[in-house]
């Protein structure tokens, strides 16, 4: 017996590598158009951009497991059924239940997977990506800077403006820059800028060349005029300004708290095992089909199911955090919904989901 | 043969369907997901989350037809061989030749709809989600549509911090250097009326006439000004290069030629949208060689796979090719249509022996 659920098993693991993969690899390059964009219109490097994609994938882990699993059963089984495979396996005396063992058992296997990513791995790579999201913006390089275009840097403090930018010789013509503090508005415009790194620091600093300094004050009628030879500014990395994310936290610091944004937060990590546990059985029913109906002819519906449950789970979730929702049973209904269905299924299992005329 | 056609086609576009629809709906989520987060924050509600995730839509699906078309296409075919149908139809006299073309026809279908998308929903839906979202989320008091935008001009620099509506901005900053690098004039002013005539008209103007000596501040009510920038031109401005149809870029490119700004993104933005129905269709031509080009021993599984990795690495290749280009400073025509035209190699050239 050993042996039938091995097959099994297999057969829904085989789709599983590929679907995945895929869908890491599709997710990414969706992902990455966004970032390279970033790349050109702000400051992000290469190396920057590389790992924010990484981390994304990571994030996204979390509901591409399930999915994968969810596509993998209907695949599966769906083969299974329209080879006439079930129904040797029926003919042999072995009950359904036995193959929905299996498919159980995969879903634990991939919930308790998709248990590590909801509650570690993902809070830890949003903190990485906030941290080097902000850093990055935050550190001005001059030589990626392209002539013509402005740069917001520092949260839109500064306003950079070249004309030309020679990035190999590490050279700007034509240097216009906006610094906006408290009530000073400074603006310089310099005929020639560098980036260098200060000696004692390691910071890098812009020296200008040949410019103006003019320095006013938006409340008072007061300001300063200066024509220099050379002059430089420090490009000072500030700390970056961190938002408390509660997407970041972690989950032992979301225990026990009263807020119900945290509460919210942390059903969400609990239940989303779950989804995998409870998803697999559903693609089971769905991929129940006679032979010589097309394989994936139930797929649209598998998605749609996929969809509600989804979504209304992050629906759940928002209403809890705002207090719509009690925190008791808060993001679980849509669990309890789905487990209601899953039992519908395995207690009759006749029952079949969107039925054809 | 009108049958066998209409046969393949189906099978092909079912194929294509499931596969963008899944992919669809998995990234509709992320971003549903990531719009939650802005749910709360001034009037930007549950509804408007939906509307935003909606209405985006077009563009998601543009961004994803071509691999959609791609996957579609070799699980459509593989399956065709699978069954052996492929071999059926070439045994009944149909050459691999006409097979192909009657899957060409039905991935001419996707690249006219890949060309409507891009020219006509994405733009005007596109447009629609960011107002919607950016007023919903500023607030009800004020109705800050867009947000502000730098643009220079010779020696004259301009900032807007916000656009209120058409025409109506707020908080501007108008620098004009002299053509020694000196600055000669600050003009600060709390709201302007853009004609389309490239006229402004200032409210609450604040001047600073900037000499050697020192500066000279005047204050007055309201001025007029002749600028460089009209409000339809502004209106462009404040958008993604993506949302704009190509008449407004066009149009767009000119302008920002005119006041020497750097035109490339927008004209990479212009380059992109002829060159996505061009990489649907160089996919089609992809999962035909993926099909006829290799051996028949091969499962369905192991092909899907194999075709897959390979057509997706090819995709990055275009994205990454795209941006590689704007930083290296190559033609923006170039770095959109290489991808194009290396897929289309890489197909017929697998494609040779059995043509």
């Amino acid at each position: 017996m050993m042996i039938l659920d091995r097959y099994i098993q297999r057969e829904i693991a085989k789709p599983a590598v590929v679907i995945c993969t895929i869908l890491v690899f599709v997710f990414g390059c969706y992902i990455a158009a966004r970032y390279l964009e970033d790349a050109v219109e702000g400051q992000l490097s290469g190396m920057v951009v590389f790992f924010l994609i990484v981390l994304r994938i990571l994030i996204a882990l979390e509901v591409l497991l399930p999915m994968t699993l969810y596509l993998s059963v209907i695949i599966a089984l769906g083969r299974l059924y329209g080879d006439s495979e079930m129904m040797a396996i029926s003919a042999c005396g072995i009950a359904t239940g036995r193959v929905m063992r299996s498919v159980f058992l995969m879903g634990i296997l991939v919930g308790g997977v998709t248990a590590c990513f909801s509650l570690h791995i993902r809070p830890w790579a949003w903190e990485r990506f906030y941290e080097l999201k902000a850093r990055a913006l935050v550190n001005f390089d001059l030589t990626r800077m392209q002539g013509g275009n402005f740069y917001e840097i520092e949260n839109g403090d500064r306003v950079i403006f070249a004309d030309r930018v020679d990035g190999q010789a590490n050279y700007a013509r034509k240097i216009f820059i906006q610094t906006r503090q408290d009530r000073e508005l400074q603006i310089i415009f310099a005929q020639e800028a560098r980036q260098r790194r200060d000696e004692k620091t390691g910071r890098p600093v812009l020296e200008f060349k040949d410019g103006y300094f003019y320095e006013f004050s938006t409340v008072k009628n007061q300001g300063r005029i200066m024509h220099f030879g050379t002059s430089m500014i420090r490009m000072e990395p500030r700390d970056p300004r961190r938002d408390f994310k509660i997407k970041a936290a972690t989950t032992a610091s979301l225990a026990g708290s009263e807020d119900p944004e945290k509460i919210a937060e942390l059903q969400w990590r609990l239940s989303s095992p779950f989804s995998a546990v409870l998803l697999a059985p559903i693609g089971a029913a769905l991929a129940r089909s006679s032979p010589r109906r097309g394989k994936y002819a139930k797929m649209p519906a598998a998605v749609v199911v996929f969809a509600i449950y989804y979504n209304l789970s992050a629906v759940a979730k928002k209403w809890v955090g705002q207090g719509v929702l009690t925190t008791f049973p808060g993001v679980w209904w849509v669990q309890i919904m789905m487990a209601v269905l899953v039992g519908a299924i395995l207690w009759r299992p006749r029952i079949t989901i969107f039925r054809k005329a | 043969m009108k049958i066998i056609d209409r046969y393949i086609r189906q099978r092909f576009l079912q194929s294509f369907f499931l596969i963008i629809l899944i992919l669809a709906v998995l990234f509709s989520f992320f971003e549903f997901l990531s719009q939650l987060d802005d749910v709360g924050r001034g009037d930007y509600r549950l509804a408007d989350a939906v509307r935003y995730v909606a209405l985006t839509l077009p563009k998601r699906l543009l961004d994803l037809m071509p691999i959609s078309t791609l996957l579609g296409g070799i699980i459509a075919l593989g399956m065709l061989a699978d069954g052996n149908e492929l071999l059926g139809m070439q045994a009944s006299g149909i050459s691999v030749r006409r097979i192909s073309i009657s899957v060409l026809g039905a991935g001419l279908l996707l690249m006219v709809g890949a060309g409507v998308l891009a020219e006509i929903a994405v733009p005007i839906w596109e447009q629609e989600a960011r107002n919607a979202r950016a007023q919903a989320i500023a607030g009800a008091d004020v109705t800050v549509v867009r947000q502000g935008f730098w643009a220079r001009r010779k020696t004259v620099f301009i900032h807007v911090d916000q656009m209120l509506s058409h025409g109506l901005a707020a908080d501007i900053d108008i620098f004009e250097f002299n053509s020694n690098g000196r600055l000669e004039r600050l003009i600060q002013a709390r709201s302007a009326d853009i004609g389309d005539d490239k006229q402004w008209i200032l409210h609450g103007v604040s001047m600073k006439q900037i000499t050697e000596q020192g500066f000279s501040s005047t204050e007055v009510p309201s001025m007029t000004l002749d600028s460089f920038l009209s409000a339809e031109q502004i209106d462009l401005l404040t958008l993604p290069p993506h949302s704009l149809s190509t008449p407004d870029l066009t149009r767009y490119i000119r302008a920002l030629d005119e006041s020497g700004q750097s035109v490339a993104p927008y004209s990479l933005a212009l380059w992109r949208k002829l060159g996505m129905p061009l990489t649907t269709g160089a996919m089609v031509l992809f999962c035909l060689s993926f099909i006829f080009g290799s051996t028949r021993s091969q499962s369905a599984g192991y092909r899907i796979t194999i075709g897959a990795f390979v057509g997706i690495s090819l995709y990055l290749l275009d994205r990454l090719s795209v941006n590689l280009g704007l930083l290296l400073n190559i033609p923006p025509w170039v770095t959109a249509m290489v991808p194009v035209v290396v897929i289309s190699g890489v197909a017929f050239w697998r494609l040779r022996a059995v043509m």
